[in-house]
């Protein structure tokens, strides 16, 4: 009896989280085990579930953990050799059956906010925003999981300890994956993924442009995974906290990323979401999510028309663990429009690691590997690094004593001043972020009504000093909460893409996004054509004419990249496609029209076919999602000018300048 | 929804004139004025103040009419071209050479009569 029920259970989570996304068949084992482990332990009760979880409370008090466990491997390993068949029919009849269910009660979309450290989530309640909080009373949840012998454990539910100190050290001990917002979706080539080699789980790099290989250490041995993989079981247990609070599924969220990342990398949130069963609504760039914010606190000051005009020009300024974010806002009646966007992969991370670097100048030498007692001593000094820079947000001076074992020892005081100046180029790098916001945004410092201060970085004294000096302002815009501001403006975005409206109005709020990035193809030999240049308006589309450069040329690669450089190469490849069939005439005559377009949840198409003279165009035309690329963006570009050489380029038709 | 019409109908005005002939190698003209309805000596902070005013209508996000994303890309663009300096003074020489009176005068006197229809949208 009890064994047909678990294997219900195991086949039919399996096979739903199958039919939501694309989930290797070694994930099977984690998600399941990890539905198992919030049964036992929070005693989950939702009405609707389509899990049933509420038949399984009365078999659970019969049995140990144990032999629980073993009933569920077995079950688990059934279901996965009954994929192929089930697969289908299973997921099938399950999702006819969730949509009915889904229809009635209204799908708002939750709002999460995954940081490089801290997580939280927040929902809409039809009246304002709720952070919602853990087990613990946590809003804010240490993002990292645990991988034990079996069972796994997320950031969400505290993990196995319940004292603080304690998780910390459990994170440190190399059995737990954090930081997974900085790996995802970088190469193994990438400075960043450099960078996270001395953290205490692995991170193998073979420096040739594949994504990096991770593993966390189980009972001695190195289990390997992946950030989409670690995202997906954290964001698993973020939904059920929050289903467990709603008491309904949630299946639509919205979540906020940094300006920095790209396209690809956005792709594998995606992915990670469809992992953990969720649909994701909206990606949203932090700062503009907090300019959502702003946007609905100004309104609710004051009370005004939308006509009234009176615009406040605002900076953010958003600095967490692993990102830095800038955003220049224009405010009024509700409506604040994103007049530029810039960031950059620095933060708290990078000053942990320099601050650790100081403390400790042969390091690098020192932890050169990765054995057993050289990953604790990292993991101590870490936790002593982290202790430091947070007390010297407040204090001058702080000592510092960590035994490290193995004869190391670092016992020193560290003033502030010297902190600053082992920071130095961080604090020149974000000073730089801010410059390059201005000037997009063409405006001076004496613009700016209010200068936002979010992030966990904001707390150093000399960031805030470096913002403010910039910005020639006293003080910070103080009613927003620096942690959970990017949180409650993607549940107010959550609320408003899903179509919500409050009859008082504190809902007649927009944010226009700006595109971080320009977008543009190869042309004019290595050049970069910028056809959607950065800080335009979402949704837009923009097409641009280019032609052939060799005579009785009949095909021409479109190979459609991101960036800032001036040549394609320095840019992130999306992807490419080529278009034939052109007419053969002498180079310089056919014209050839590309035109982008960003839809309203982000999504980049990229249109391209040959025009007639006379303006109109011959069918067929080209449509192409992008980006199309999946691994090894840096290879595709040398094989293609190795391949084709400058055969198949473009050149850039010189416009005229028309509206 | 109806604001939608309107910028669409706005937009495409002048596409169909057979009153100048343009160069068929360009793109039909755009009056961006009349898609945001705002009087050419409009100043800047005016046109901002319409765009926002017709983002909130627009924007895919607050309109779910199949064209509200087409309609809030042809505004969006207006707004660009409008606000920025260099730009306006390229447009206002553009218009000034393709501008046709018929044609704009056809299209105030079919709005017109929307807008009577709905005193909402002032």
């Amino acid at each position: 009896m009890l064994r047909e029920r678990l294997r219900t259970v195991g086949v039919r989570a399996a096979c739903s989280l199958a039919s939501s996304g694309i989930l290797p068949a070694r994930l099977f084992f984690t998600v399941v085990l990890l539905f198992l482990k919030l049964l036992t332990h929070t005693a989950l009760r939702l009405p609707q579930h389509r899990l049933r979880l509420r038949s399984q409370q009365s078999p659970q008090s019969g049995l140990g953990e144990s032999r629980f466990l073993g009933h569920l491997l077995r079950t688990v390993e059934q279901a996965c050799r009954m994929t192929e068949q089930l697969y289908t029919v299973a997921s099938d009849s399950e999702t006819t059956g969730e949509d009915k269910s889904q229809m009635s009660f209204p799908d708002v979309a939750i709002g999460i906010d995954i940081g490089t450290s801290n997580c939280s989530v927040a929902v809409w309640t039809g009246h304002q925003v709720e952070l919602l909080k853990n087990t613990r009373n946590q809003k804010g949840m240490r993002s990292y999981v645990m991988f034990k012998d079996d069972t796994l454990s997320a950031g969400v539910t505290g993990g196995a300890t319940q004292e603080h100190g304690h998780e910390e050290r459990d994170i440190l001990s190399g059995s737990a994956i954090f930081n997974m917002k900085r790996l995802i979706g970088r190469m193994d080539t990438d400075e960043v993924v450099q960078a996270s080699k001395n953290l205490p789980f692995l991170v193998q790099t073979l420096g040739i442009g594949v994504r990096p290989f991770i593993a966390a250490l189980v009972n001695n041995m190195w289990r390997s995974t992946t950030p989409e993989e670690v995202l997906a079981i954290f964001l698993l247990e973020l939904k059920a906290l929050v289903e467990m609070h709603l008491k309904h599924p949630v299946r639509n969220a919205v979540l906020t990323i940094p300006v920095a990342f790209s396209r690809f990398q956005q792709t594998r949130i995606e992915r990670a979401c469809a992992m953990a069963g969720l649909h994701v609504l909206r990606l949203m760039p932090e700062p503009t999510s907090i300019a959502l914010l702003y946007a609905q606190q100004q309104q609710q000051l004051l009370h005004d028309n939308m006509g009234s005009g009176i615009e406040k020009i605002a900076l953010i300024f958003n600095m967490g663990a692993g990102y830095c974010d800038a955003a220049v806002t224009a405010t009024a009646g509700g409506v604040s429009q994103i007049r530029a966007l810039s960031g950059s992969t620095v933060g708290g991370e990078d000053i942990l690691q320099n601050v650790m670097h100081h403390l400790l100048p042969d390091f690098d030498s020192l932890y050169a590997g990765q054995t057993m007692d050289r990953i604790k001593s990292i993991g101590l000094l870490r936790m002593a690094t982290q202790d430091v820079i947070h007390k010297l947000a407040t204090q001058e001076h702080v000592e510092i004593n960590v035994d490290l074992g193995g004869g190391h020892k670092v016992s020193k005081i560290l003033g502030r001043g010297e902190f600053e100046k082992v920071n130095q180029a961080i604090f020149e790098k974000c000073e730089g972020i801010i410059k390059q916001c201005l000037a997009d945004a063409k405006l001076t410092p004496e613009d700016i009504n209010d200068v936002i201060l979010v992030g966990g970085c904001s707390k150093i004294p000399k960031i805030r000093s470096v913002v403010l000096g910039l910005c020639k302002k006293d003080d910070s815009y103080g009613g927003i909460d620096p942690l959970e501001a990017a949180v409650s403006g993607a549940a107010l975005e959550g609320a408003i893409a899903s179509g919500v409206t409050d009859p008082s109005g504190s809902l007649d709020l927009l944010t226009i996004q700006a595109t971080p990035m320009n977008l543009g193809i190869r042309a004019d030999g290595g050049n970069f054509a910028a056809i959607i240049p950065r800080n335009t308006a979402v949704p837009a589309r923009r097409d641009m004419m280019f032609t052939t450069t060799h005579d009785n040329q009949t095909e021409a690669l479109i190979a459609v990249y991101e960036g800032e450089g001036k040549q394609a190469e320095e840019n992130h490849l999306l992807g490419y496609f080529k278009i034939t069939d052109i007419t053969a005439a002498a180079k310089g005559t056919v014209e050839i029209n590309v035109c982008m377009d960003i839809d309203a949840t982000n999504v980049l198409r990229v249109f391209a076919g040959v025009v007639k003279p006379q303006g109109q165009a011959i069918p067929p035309f080209i449509e192409v999602r992008m980006p199309t690329l999946d691994d090894g963006h840096g290879w595709c570009g040398q094989a293609l000018a190795k391949m084709f050489g400058s055969t198949l380029d473009l050149a850039a038709v010189p416009k005229k300048l028309h509206p | 929804a109806q604001a939608v019409r309107e910028v669409c109908a706005a937009s495409a005005a002048f596409s169909g004139c057979p009153h100048r002939r343009r160069s068929p190698r360009r793109p039909p003209f755009v009056d961006w004025y009349l898609v945001l309805a705002v009087p050419d000596a409009a100043p800047v902070d005016a046109v901002r103040r319409r765009f926002r005013q017709l983002a909130l209508l627009l924007h895919p996000d607050k309109n779910t009419h199949a064209k509200a994303e087409v309609a809030f890309k042809i505004v969006s663009e207006a707004h660009a071209c409008l606000t920025d300096k260099a730009r306006r003074r390229a447009f206002d020489d553009e218009r000034a050479a393709s501008y046709c009176a018929a044609c704009h005068d056809r299209f105030r006197s079919s709005s017109s009569s929307t807008l009577s229809a709905t005193p909402a949208r002032q």
